[in-house]
């Protein structure tokens, strides 16, 4: 079945915020729609000492000019909140809102900022973890433990988040101390944005405390409402937030973003308010993913068994922690998924620095930590004298094993899925005088699910209308739920529209992302289905709140095997082929199970040499696409998949989650695979042309 | 921002006189600029309606020419280009993607200085000459003396470049490799353009070497160039000359690498570049 967005995306007929005017139907009835522009910080830590506005306030069409002192003073987060709305006293990174022009257009907005005049007294700029984290660092927050959703407890270690254990460590030492053959190495990981197409977008429309409209570039459109709620101290069924299209997410549209301070700039007017940002302004002020310092520390037996594991991990939060769900951000780093070990610890640590909030993106924490693992057993396998890929397959888990963290899973396929995918791939040729290797990357995830609910109700025509709260981000999720919720209830899949409804019309939805969505749906859709046939009318409709219980632990594997070609003159490499192999059990669309597939891996392919935004400083460089370089369709190697079927699924519809599975390989596959080719180590992304030089050029 | 499009060099160069006028080919470079705000005109004058500012003719003796508002589709497609010209056909054949190709216009690739562009350097390479006219009248400028610095050429904000001119030269074999060793579509890290000739004895008589993406604009490496001139080619020959190159070159840091890096990468890219050429 094709995809049920495919029409209007192809077209150009789908509607985005950006989209959307005073004339639509929407807004009709309103007073005038305004725009907004932000004045952003172009220092990276320092005291506000004046914000000038008179000449912006001045220029015709601007309706206002506001600062900190204007709008709502308690922070907004997912979690922890600790990101002001506008920045009082003090910036902390470069790209942070200051002001809010609000004027009749945006030409004129965007004209009023850049007449707002800004003193900055600047303090000093921890941009790096080692900096942030010294004794003598200089605290980024004054008091980060008083802030709503805080974690730590007054007094901790300055610029500390969040602070997290797991295991017996004293036991892991010592065992490694016994180990035949062990590593202690660091590995490093850049920021990187999540790369959606369409840059943030909010248009709030204030009616009252009791009534606030809100079309927003949101994933989880019910959790905003805590969000907004939470910040603007209003309760959160206030807010109405209306259901419209996201031209992509890949877990950059979860946090609170500009949305409360649109609202309160819709207050502050009495008119609709309309923001959308420059894509530059994404680039520098989003919520990209957080760099990672993973020292790994792991020890095998003679015949290369693992049998100790420390990790200790630190990421990079940026200026605010408030742009995850938890304050402790992306702790599932803190996993070894896939393998046994006879002894597991691992330590976590968030921190302040001065750049960029950080929130979550496609396999959050994890694209980190199974870089620095996977590179780590290769380094270990090295060492011992074993083939790296039978090292792994002989330290696979098999089902009936408990994993690293206790879980335990309905099966473990790792060993079949590596098999299957080494016995599919075939090397291509390579360029003459080019060296070539082949690395391997695996990664498993388990599928979870959470609370949901939806309301079915009959057409005129037989069929039924099944209202989410799941936006469409992109990756063609209705499509899937029109397919399993037609199976479900005995219908043609044209017997049933999938309609995403406004906040206010279903009491739960956790929104989009986990890799959960299509088995929270596959789950509620089987609770439907019962209820659907036992109603006592066949014109009632139904509201269900859906908790699934006594659902099998499941979870997939990814194997990707990556052959590189690497110039050893110029350090010039080339990712030749990407064959993954991935255990699947039902697949409801190939089309587009395939496209998170082939996505996912691009997507890790981008992070393995290419995407860095290039902060070394505090300044975001690659502030624009032209310098912030997506993978583009000439970059991508050949991609190769092997689904090895069969697998136990959850709900009637046999369903397991994809949507992350083939990113966090994908990277520590290219990286190893470079090491085959050059003998060398690289253990920081981005795998660049002149890393590699360098590795290569080192004696 | 308004736009007009006048129909002759003369309009044009009437609406240019204005000096919030700014003069636009395919937009391409201008549109990237005001989009990025580092530019706002209050007028934009387009050329593509003037007929004289197109075409490609070969003209015996007299080389060719290429009409300023020649566009890197025409170029790859043009039988005398690809023909007589195949370094220009090459590289603008690897600029941008189709949709930037059917617009982008061989006097904009020049008229910056931007060294990032793929056309200069092969310009350079080919003795290439642009044709400029303002209210002072023409001039005729070798590209060796046009690129005076970072987004700095010597056509004047008021004049516009009409055409392109190289020279013939019978014989000549040209090259020009782009080197991104990052994404395909990414500007290129180091372009190196060299053109050159050899008697019936194998004996260099001629050769350009031509460095795009290393200094403030495109740049000529003289000096690499001059020591293989009645020279016969060797590896040896061509490393010396690429060790020479890289010297001359000025890069600086940013996203595709570190002054050294590019540095190290032109001599590469010219030894090979060359041998490629030049090799016997």
């Amino acid at each position: 079945m094709s995809r049920l967005d495919a029409r209007a995306k192809a077209t150009g007929a789908q509607r985005y915020v950006a989209d959307l005017s005073g004339a639509d139907p929407e807004l009709a009835g309103r007073l005038e729609l305004y725009f907004a522009a932000l004045v952003r910080s172009t220092s990276v830590h320092a005291r506000i000492v004046r914000v000038t506005t008179e000449e912006a306030r001045a220029l015709p069409g601007v309706i206002g000019v506001y600062v900190a002192a204007d709008v709502a003073d308690h922070p907004c987060g997912r979690a922890l909140e600790d990101i002001p709305l506008l920045a009082d006293d003090r910036v902390r990174f470069l790209g942070e809102r200051i002001a809010a022009v609000v004027a009749t257009s945006r030409q004129i907005a965007e004209a009023g900022a850049a007449l707002v005049t800004v003193d900055y007294e600047e303090l000093p700029a921890m941009v790096t973890i080692a900096a942030a984290t010294a004794l003598d660092a200089t605290a980024i927050h004054a008091a980060p433990w008083s802030y709503d959703g805080a974690v730590i407890a007054e007094g901790a270690d300055v610029n500390l988040i969040a602070t997290r254990e797991h295991g017996d460590r004293a036991q892991v030492e010592a065992i490694l101390a016994e180990c035949a053959f062990q590593i202690d190495e660091t590995y490093r990981t850049q920021g990187v944005h999540q790369g959606y197409l369409e840059p943030q977008a909010c248009i709030a429309d204030y009616h009252s405390n009791e009534w606030v409209r809100l079309w927003f570039t949101h994933k989880a459109t019910n959790r905003l409402r805590t969000m907004l709620g939470g910040s603007l101290r209003l309760a959160p069924e206030v807010f109405d937030v209306q259901p419209i299209e996201i031209g992509g997410d890949f877990g950059g549209k979860g946090a609170p973003g500009e949305a409360p301070l649109v609202v309160e700039l819709s207050r502050l007017t009495g008119h609709p308010v309309k923001l959308v940002l420059r894509y530059g302004e994404d680039l520098i002020a989003g919520n990209p993913r957080h760099p990672a310092e993973i020292r790994v520390r792991m020890g095998c037996d003679e015949l290369g068994m693992i049998r100790a594991l420390f990790a200790d991990i630190t990421m990079n939060s940026g200026a605010y922690g408030g742009c995850t769900p938890a304050a402790d951000g992306v702790r599932s780093a803190m996993e070894f998924p896939s393998y046994r070990t006879e002894s597991f610890a691992s330590a976590y640590r968030r921190v302040y620095t001065n750049t960029v909030h950080r929130g979550f993106m496609r396999a959050p924490g994890e694209a980190q930590s199974i870089f620095a693992l996977e590179s780590a057993l290769d380094e270990l396998a090295t060492r011992a004298g074993i083939d790296p890929i039978l090292f792994r397959r002989n330290n696979l888990l098999a089902t009936g094993e408990d994993d690293a963290q206790g879980a335990h899973w309905v099966e473990h396929r790792g060993v079949e899925v590596l098999d299957a995918a080494v016995a599919a791939f075939a090397p291509l040729p390579v360029p003459e005088g080019w060296l070539s290797g082949v690395g391997m990357g695996i990664y498993s995830r388990s599928t979870p699910y959470v609370p949901t609910s939806l309301r079915l109700v009959p057409t005129a025509s037989g069929g039924v209308c099944v209202e989410v709260g799941v936006v469409e981000v992109g990756g063609g999720s209705h499509t899937a739920f029109r397919e399993i919720m037609s199976e479900a209830l005995g219908m043609r899949p044209e017997q049933v529209e999938i309609r995403h409804v406004a906040t206010s019309n279903l009491p739960i939805d956790m929104g989009v992302g986990g890799s959960r969505t299509t088995a929270t749906f596959a789950l509620a859709a089987d609770i439907a289905a019962k209820a659907w046939h036992n109603r006592a009318r066949d014109d009632e409709e139904l509201l269900l709140e859906v908790r699934a219980t006594d659902v099998p632990l499941v979870g997939s594997y990814c194997v990707q095997l990556a052959q590189v070609a690497v110039d050893p003159e110029t350090g010039e490499m080339r990712v030749l082929k990407i064959t993954s192999g991935v255990d699947v059990a039902a697949v409801i669309n190939p089309l587009a199970h395939q496209m998170q597939i082939d996505g996912g891996t691009t997507m890790g392919l981008g992070y393995a040499h290419l995407e860095d935004l290039d902060e070394h400083d505090g300044h975001v460089w690659a502030a624009n696409l032209g310098e912030y370089k997506l993978p583009s369709v000439r970059d991508t190697p050949q991609m190769q998949t092997v689904l090895v079927e069969g697998s136990v699924g959850v709900s009637d519809a046999n369903v397991k989650g994809i949507g992350e599975l083939t990113t966090p390989p994908t990277a520590p596959a290219i990286a190893n695979a470079l090491f085959q080719a050059t003998g060398r180590r690289i253990r920081e992304l981005p795998l660049t042309p002149e890393r590699i030089f360098h590795a290569i050029h080192a004696d | 921002m308004i736009i007009t499009r006048p129909t002759s060099v003369e309009a044009a160069l009437e609406e240019l006189a204005d000096e919030n006028s700014l003069a636009v080919g395919g937009g391409t470079s201008i549109g990237l600029m005001v989009k990025n705000r580092l530019i706002e005109p209050e007028r934009l004058v387009s050329l593509n309606g003037i007929a004289a500012l197109h075409g490609i003719e070969e003209r015996g003796e007299g080389g060719f020419r290429l009409g300023a508002m020649t566009t890197l589709h025409e170029l790859i497609h043009s039988p005398i280009v690809t023909a007589s010209l195949p370094s220009l056909a090459f590289a603008a054949a690897r600029v941008g993607n189709p949709r930037v190709r059917s617009v982008a216009s061989i006097g904009g690739a020049i008229i910056h200085g931007d060294p990032r562009q793929d056309l200069p350097p092969v310009l350079l390479s080919l003795d290439a000459i642009a044709h400029v006219v303002g209210p002072r009248g023409g001039r005729e400028i070798p590209l060796a003396e046009f690129f005076l610095g970072f987004m700095e050429s010597a056509a004047e904000e008021d004049e516009l470049v009409t055409q392109v001119t190289v020279p013939l030269r019978t014989g000549q074999r040209a090259t020009y490799t782009r080197f991104t060793p990052g994404s395909e579509d990414d500007y290129p890290t180091v372009g190196v353009a060299v053109a050159g000739n050899l008697d019936n004895e194998g004996v260099i008589t001629g050769a350009k070497i031509a460095l795009g993406g290393v200094d403030a604009t495109a740049i000529l490496a003289h000096e690499a160039a001059e020591m293989l001139v009645g020279q016969r080619p060797s590896e040896g020959l061509f490393a010396e000359a690429a060790a020479v190159a890289a010297a001359a070159a000025n890069p600086s840091d940013d996203q595709r690498g570190s002054e050294e890096y590019k540095r190290a990468m032109v001599a590469v890219w010219t030894r090979r570049s060359l041998a490629r050429c030049l090799a016997l």
